[in-house]
């Protein structure tokens, strides 16, 4: 194509980037080792509701120890991650147990169900741990599982599943309970190009559909381009424009 | 040819070089492996076990049997008696010397047999002397220890002997003239037929568990077996090949198992010296504990043997494809069949030998084997119930249930092993249980005497002496005795009996009807005609008669020892009422003190009186120890008197020793299928750390996990108690018909069984509760 | 990509107008640019004359866009040609961005910081062309997808390349 340049003159797309939305989650200054290895040295970002941000940098960078960092799964060694304004590091680990399964969804790159359930019961799981009967929740999950196309498997397990499909299934998990923040990490890392491209058209359309905001790790610019905007992750240090401004 | 070796040894090296996960896969096998492999060699050491304790017995026994009596040239003989007395619960075997000459013959472990005020003891006895509790004990040997017994004349560590210095053996009941210790070795033991039964039932229920957590132990983490094989698959080797290499590994894990094994059981026999207890007779050497080579060459072989056809069985169902493992994507069922079979086989075979012939029956092979293949049914059909239920277990429920479902569903052979080695023990052991009623029976005697009294049985010089130690005795806090009566057998010519009862005229009183009684007098007291026996009137006044009491010797000839007086008035015996009356089968028995009753001035002229007094002592209840310082107060005054105190059971004592080792021994497997199953466990979590870590960084709760872990664990212990339960029973039918026993069941026992299968299970898993509060954390979540 | 080649493509299916062929043009590959109606008639006298279309019928009236057009076998095996030679691989910014990098190392820069301006630049780019993809019919897709890869390649050889400048530079300073 010779021509692109005129392409984003026309812009047009179904994605609006929110810079003004209210901040849901901000991460100050994370510094993170693990032993002898630093992760994180000065990482830092604000994610607003319902935008999708890529973390980007190449492999090593610590995207993903900030993203576990950003969604209390493992607490940082100095620096203050805050959700709606409430930090993350003075919560038991219950309270932020519960917050993960409430208001947070996760996406990774592989091996997230449960290889004994169904592809059905691994969608509703969430559902059922927070309370819901199964009728209802298998409901839900059925509906989520069309809305990814992967009806189909719901019987399967998700061995007998291709990977293409057992990941429609991880997003479906992620977003049956509605979350606030989907965390993702590489999430079509381990899919070709074809069925990494639909999972992700799926994921980020029906992540705005919801209203939920989207971390997004990965160091795949195609991936990111699916994204509102980018901070980028080097040596553990990111360069986040909003926060920068 | 070549080829093999080297696809062999590749899979050798690869259990042994694959880096740090490769080493806990393989100390996890050779942890599994060695547990049962030193049970197994536990069990073959066991005869060793018996056979070196009874040779060691019968060095010491023997000489009072026979042997030893013969005079040997250059020995100066001794005079010995045994002496064995109690301590609490514990028994004090006690041997009385008496020297004869500067050249004893040589005791077992001993290096100087005692001269009078000398003692050797044990060194288990010299350390309860020196210890909290010799306090109570000390009174009771006041000699000076001159030294302690070695190995050679124990026949365990804890066991409490003494060989105690007299003077004044000569004349004293089963007093042996010894000029020998040693024998050519004790007798083989001989079981009846009903223990044989036991031993081979109890075997069986212990040793098919052990072997069943050996074979579980050797197809641990095939998960990641199966996806190394793969990788060899990739690289190019044939499927044949694959299956050589994994025989290598599986031979690897076995042999580290073999060795595990070798260190468990040197590490555990060591242990078996803190054995104490009155059934094990004082622990056990643990340099007896030697596993004979005929059981342990085989289990040194077939270990390895086993491991590597598991490892090829195992594979027969699974194609190793290089991208991958296909592992049949349904599960062939299993088929019901064949594991029906050992059932009807065995149940065949019991149902045949109801010839209600006991020591037939007990005895019979066809009886043990149909017991081994009905306990054998067990594990096969177990695994076969549990998938069929698993399979029609809905899944509904709370999420961990559902987990826990959807687990098994999808595996559920590994813990169908491990629970399928716990029901076989529990389904032997209630067997057992149902055969130690009517064994109980014969074995365990209910015991008329219990609860009445504290006994004392001294010899006494005379009447006055009696009354002495009984005053004594009644010094003690809480204690308090019958009259003083005073015993003698006499013997007349031509084989006439009767009794003599020294007491004074109150006492004499309480035994008869009588009017008048002054110093001197003598009676012979009659039963009423219809309980009179001809014994009250074989002696006749002017008969001479000789006293029974101290003598080995029947010689009622030469001078009498004592002439009945010529008066002697006929009295009405009264029943007897004290606490040494011994018991009746009904109450309508009454027993009465009949023959001669004398006061003591009638014996005046008697020569080589015996008396003996017979006292029963009240004591308080609450004071468990009074025994003890009547013990003390008896030893000081006559060292070879009996003081008892009657238990609630009189147990058969090789009964006692089996009921104790199978107890032991279920306990054993408990124990090993406990830690199997966390061994187990551990290797679950450990390969399912990421779909863990992923769960956990979800926001799912731990206790969520854990309760799946424990519903996961409680399914198939349900299903295996069930089964149990089911061919306990019916086993223990089939038995107690066949031993024409009534059929009875020990329900709180089989509970107790049951409690305990239920409880190793979800001990185990509670074990492994620690590892997934630590193992499924969210650093699972860092990719490899 | 030639407009030449693509005309005698869609001839290929049957004789056409001029207008109606740059309406099919436009609907099938202009996407933002339609085609200049000059553009489409030169295009076709350059091909007329180069005999691989003919004129094959005029309807009544006057002006080109009343002649009908056809392929000619000629035009057919040029066709055949054009979609059995592989394109020259062309090499977009390449030389424009190496100047920058190497010119920011040079100047004691981090060749990183070009890489992320650059970044920032092309990811806008690719999110244009994200969204448009997930509205746009196949055509548009798999044309978006083809401008996606090149930008993804541009990038992924800029963030290497940039690396390497990055460890150069340091190995030079030392």
């Amino acid at each position: 194509m010779t021509d692109l340049t005129g392409v984003s003159a026309s812009g047009g797309g179904t994605g609006t980037v929110q810079t003004s939305g209210p901040v849901l989650l901000e991460a100050i200054d994370l510094h993170k080792s693990f032993g002898s290895t630093t992760a994180l040295t000065s990482a830092s970002m604000r994610l607003r509701a319902g935008e999708v941000v890529a973390v980007m940098g190449p492999s090593g960078s610590g995207k993903s120890t900030f993203l576990h960092c950003l969604a209390g799964i493992v607490p940082p060694d100095a620096g203050i991650v805050r959700y709606r304004g409430r930090d993350l590091g003075g919560m038991s680990d219950r309270v932020r147990s519960q917050l993960r399964r409430t208001d947070f969804g996760f996406v990774f790159q592989f091996g997230q169900l449960v290889p004994e359930l169904t592809c059905l019961e691994n969608v509703a799981l969430p559902l059922r741990l927070g309370g819901v009967r199964r009728r209802a929740a298998e409901q839900k999950a059925t509906a989520w599982l069309e809305r990814l196309e992967v009806a189909g498997v719901a019987n399967k397990r998700p061995g007998e599943t291709s990977g293409g499909e057992g990941q429609r299934v991880a997003v479906a998990r992620a977003l049956v309970t509605g979350p606030t923040v989907v965390f993702a990490d590489e999430p079509t890392g381990a899919l070709d190009s074809l069925n990494g491209e639909r999972v992700l058209q799926l994921f980020v359309t029906a992540a705005r559909d919801t209203g939920a905001a989207v971390v997004l790790v990965t160091h795949e610019p195609r991936v990111a381009a699916y994204s509102d905007r980018e901070v980028v992750v080097r040596d553990g240090r990111t360069r986040d424009l909003e926060v920068a401004r | 040819m070549k080829g093999w070796v080297n696809d062999l040894s590749l899979g050798c090296r690869l259990a042994l070089r694959g880096g740090r996960a490769s080493w806990v896969r393989l100390s996890m096998t050779a942890l599994g492996v060695g547990l049962a492999v030193a049970v197994l060699l536990l069990a073959s050491s066991v005869t060793g076990l018996l056979q070196a304790r009874d040779d060691r017995a019968a060095v010491r026994t023997d000489p009072f049997r026979a042997g030893g009596t013969e005079p040997v040239p250059g020995v100066d003989p001794i005079l010995a008696v045994r002496n064995n007395g109690q301590f609490r619960d514990l028994d004090i075997k006690g041997y009385r010397v008496q020297l004869k000459g500067s050249n004893p013959p040589s005791a077992p472990g001993v290096d100087r047999l005692p001269g009078p005020g000398e003692i050797v003891v044990s060194p288990a006895l010299k350390s309860l002397l020196s210890g909290p509790d010799g306090e109570l004990l000390r009174p009771r040997f006041p000699q000076r220890i001159i030294g302690t017994i070695g190995p050679d004349g124990l026949l365990g560590p804890n066991e409490l002997v003494f060989y105690a210095g007299a003077a004044d053996l000569a004349g004293s009941r089963e007093v042996v003239t010894i000029y020998a210790f040693g024998s050519q070795g004790g007798a083989p033991r001989v079981f009846a037929p009903f223990l044989l039964l036991l031993v081979s039932l109890g075997t069986t229920t212990l040793l098919i568990p052990v072997v069943i957590f050996l074979a579980a132990s050797t197809r641990l983490a095939s998960e990641a077996r199966d996806r190394r094989l793969a990788a060899l698959r990739l690289a190019g080797g044939s499927g044949a090949q694959v299956r050589r290499i994994a025989a290598g590994e599986a031979f690897v894990g076995a042999v580290a198992g073999l060795g595990a094994g070798g260190v468990l059981f040197v590490a555990g026999r060591s242990l078996t010296s803190y054995l104490t207890g009155p059934v094990f007779g004082g622990g056990f050497f643990a340099s007896d504990i030697r596993p004979a080579p005929v059981l342990a060459v085989p289990i040194l072989v077939a270990v390895p043997f086993l491991a590597v056809s598991l490892a090829l069985f195992s594979l027969r169902r699974l194609v190793v494809e290089p991208l991958g493992v296909v592992r049949q994507a349904r599960v062939a069922r299993r088929r019901l069949w064949w594991r029906l079979l050992p059932f009807l086989a065995g149940g065949g075979l019991l149902a045949a030998q109801l010839r209600g012939d006991f020591a037939a029956f007990s005895a019979g092979n066809a009886t043990i084997a149909g017991i081994v293949l009905l306990l054998l049914g067990v594990p096969a059909f177990l695994p076969w119930l549990i998938e069929r239920t698993v399979h029609w277990l809905r899944g509904g429920g709370r999420p961990a249930w559902q987990l826990a479902v959807r687990r098994l569903q999808l595996d559920s052979a590994s813990s169908a092993r491990i629970v399928g080695g716990v029901a076989t023990a529990l389904a032997g052991g209630i067997a057992l249980q149902a055969l130690f009623i009517p064994a109980a029976a014969t074995y365990v005697k209910e015991n008329p005497d219990h609860g009445k009294a504290i006994f004392v049985d001294a010899h006494v010089a005379d009447l006055d002496d009696g009354i002495r130690l009984a005053a004594t005795l009644n010094g003690i806090d809480g204690v308090r005795t019958t009259p003083v009566i005073a015993q003698e057998a006499l013997a007349g010519t031509r084989d006439r009996y009767a009794s003599l009862h020294v007491a004074t005229c109150p006492v004499l009183r309480s035994l008869a009807k009588i009017e008048r009684c002054t110093e001197g007098d003598v009676f012979r007291a009659m039963p009423p005609p219809s309980k009179r026996t001809n014994d009250s009137e074989q002696l006749t006044p002017g008969d001479p008669v000789w006293f029974r009491n101290n003598r080995a010797d029947d010689r009622t000839t030469g001078t009498p020892d004592w002439t009945i007086p010529t008066t002697l008035p006929s009295v009405e015996a009264l029943p007897w009422q004290d606490l040494n009356a011994p018991r009746g089968a009904s109450p309508e028995d009454v027993f009465y003190r009949e023959g001669i009753l004398a006061t003591p001035g009638a014996l005046a002229g008697a020569r080589n009186t015996a008396l003996q007094t017979q006292l029963a002592l009240v004591s308080a209840p609450d004071q468990p120890d009074t025994v003890e310082y009547v013990r003390n107060v008896v030893a000081g005054f006559d060292w070879s008197a009996q003081v008892w105190q009657p238990s609630a059971q009189l147990t058969d004592r090789t009964y006692a020793l089996i009921r104790s080792a199978l107890f032991l021994g279920s306990l054993v497997v408990l124990i090993l299928a406990a830690l199997s199953l966390l061994v187990m466990a551990l290797e679950q979590l450990r390969e399912r750390r990421r779909p863990l870590a992923i769960l956990m960084a979800g926001g799912v709760d731990r206790s969520v996990i854990a309760w799946s872990l424990l519903w996961q664990a409680t399914i198939p212990i349900v299903l295996a108690l069930a089964v149990a339960f089911s061919v306990g029973l019916g086993l223990a039918t089939l038995v107690q018909m066949g031993s024409g026993a009534q059929l009875a069941y020990d329900w709180s026992g089989i509970a107790a069984l049951g409690a305990a299968g239920f409880g190793a299970v979800l001990a185990a898993t509670i074990l492994t509760l620690p590892a997934l509060w630590r193992g499924a954390t969210t650093a699972g979540l860092r990719t490899e | 990509m030639s407009v030449g080649h693509t005309l005698l493509g869609l001839l290929e299916s049957g004789p056409r107008h001029g207008y109606d062929l740059k309406r099919v043009y436009d609907e099938h590959f202009a996407h933002d640019r339609p085609l200049h109606y000059g553009q489409v008639y030169a295009t076709l006298s350059r091909l007329l004359r180069g005999g691989l279309v003919e004129v094959t019928g005029l309807e009544p009236g006057a002006g080109p866009e009343r002649k009908r057009y056809a392929i000619t076998t000629a035009g057919v095996s040029d066709v055949e040609h054009w979609l059995s030679t592989p394109e020259k691989p062309e090499l977009y910014l390449q030389s424009t961005l190496y100047s920058k990098l190497i010119l920011a190392m040079l100047s004691g820069r981090h060749a990183e910081d070009v890489l992320e301006t650059q970044r920032s630049a092309h990811l806008e780019l690719m999110r244009d062309l994200t969204r448009r993809k997930s509205t746009g019919d196949l055509a548009d897709q798999l044309i978006c997808d083809h401008a996606l890869f090149h930008l993804e390649a541009d990038l992924r050889w800029l963030e290497l390349t940039s690396a390497r400048l990055d460890q150069l530079s340091e190995e030079i300073s030392r």
